[in-house]
């Protein structure tokens, strides 16, 4: 963000990656007097915890989840920090549908750091997406994140962020049919495709799908390959 | 006295913001440049930054709704 500030062209792009096994909170809810030893009853717990400069509440990083970053900066009054983040999220859906994945954006009740820009696939969130604002002197720079259910047990890191957040004393319960993971969500839309007689599989440019045709609940069998040309959201 | 004020025309006017947490406490010292609190729109974070050094006078309490311009602490 610093680089970004000071006009270097090249720190702005786009990041895919993942993480190892935590929680990531904001400086909201480190600022807590509860948190420190919340914190390390999670980390006893196997989930560590982390702070992050974008809003938002706690959230799960992991294996399985990937996590999208676009670092971008614009000379101040150039541009609404609103409609670039809306270019974000867009963009994440269009890749998204792009890989056979109908997936929207929009509140879902009752998730767990709930937003206006959730990504959603039929009304279940896939994933949350928080930015970072920073402005200095005439520029400003923009974190847009993402972090994205791929596989894996979402009601297990649901319990991981409810038991946090009621340690440090700000404690809601999900719905857990509020959350999907991608191949979770993929394998129901299979399954009501088969259903009607339709294949729900597509292919774009931008992606690729392959998903095997037994059972991917549980099996781990679902397999998405994103291609990114590695431009930055503007 | 330092003014430190809510920033201008980051957000859209109708957005809701907030101080979600101050990073220093009320009489702390703070260095020119310093991020001294959070301001939470939506899932959106923006960051108030230390217009001077000096001690921190802290007017609105974290958590509390905040609009652009608004004088949020002092520094003197």
């Amino acid at each position: 963000m610093a680089a970004l500030l000071n006009g270097d062209a090249a720190a702005r792009g786009l990041r895919l990656w993942t993480n190892t096994k935590c929680l990531v909170t904001t400086r909201r809810f480190a600022a807590l007097p509860t948190f420190a030893r919340a914190a390390a009853e999670s980390a006893a717990r196997g989930w560590p915890v982390h702070v992050r400069t974008s809003g938002g509440t706690t959230v799960v990083h992991r294996p399985g989840m990937l996590n999208v970053s676009a670092f971008d900066a614009w000379i101040d009054d150039s541009r609404d920090v609103t409609t670039a983040f809306e270019r974000f999220c867009g963009r994440l859906v269009a890749v998204l549908r792009s890989a056979g994945v109908d997936a929207d954006v929009g509140w879902v009740p009752f998730s767990h750091c709930d937003g206006r820009f959730n990504l959603t696939v039929a009304g279940r969130k896939i994933g949350g997406t928080a930015s970072l604002v920073r402005r200095r002197r005439s520029m400003v720079a923009m974190l847009a994140h993402a972090s994205i259910w791929i596989e894996g047990d979402v009601t297990v890191d649901l319990e991981a962020v409810e038991r946090f957040e009621r340690d440090i004393g700000c404690g809601v319960a999900y719905n857990r049919s509020a959350h999907a993971s991608i191949c979770d969500a993929m394998a129901e839309a299979r399954s009501v495709g088969h259903a009607n007689g339709q294949d729900a599989r597509r292919s774009g440019d931008w992606a690729r799908v392959s998903a095997a045709d037994q059972a991917v609940r549980g099996a781990g069998a679902c397999h998405i390959a994103v291609n990114i040309d590695g431009h930055c959201p503007d | 006295m330092t003014d430190v004020t809510i920033p201008t025309g980051l957000w859209n006017d109708g957005d809701e913001a907030a101080i979600s947490a101050w990073l220093y406490s009320d009489g702390d010292i703070v260095a020119q440049g310093a991020i001294v609190a959070e301001i939470m729109v939506e899932k959106s974070s923006f960051e108030l930054v230390a217009p001077a050094a000096g001690s921190l006078t802290i007017l609105v309490p974290a958590e509390e709704a905040v609009r652009p311009g608004q004088v949020a602490a002092r520094i003197g």
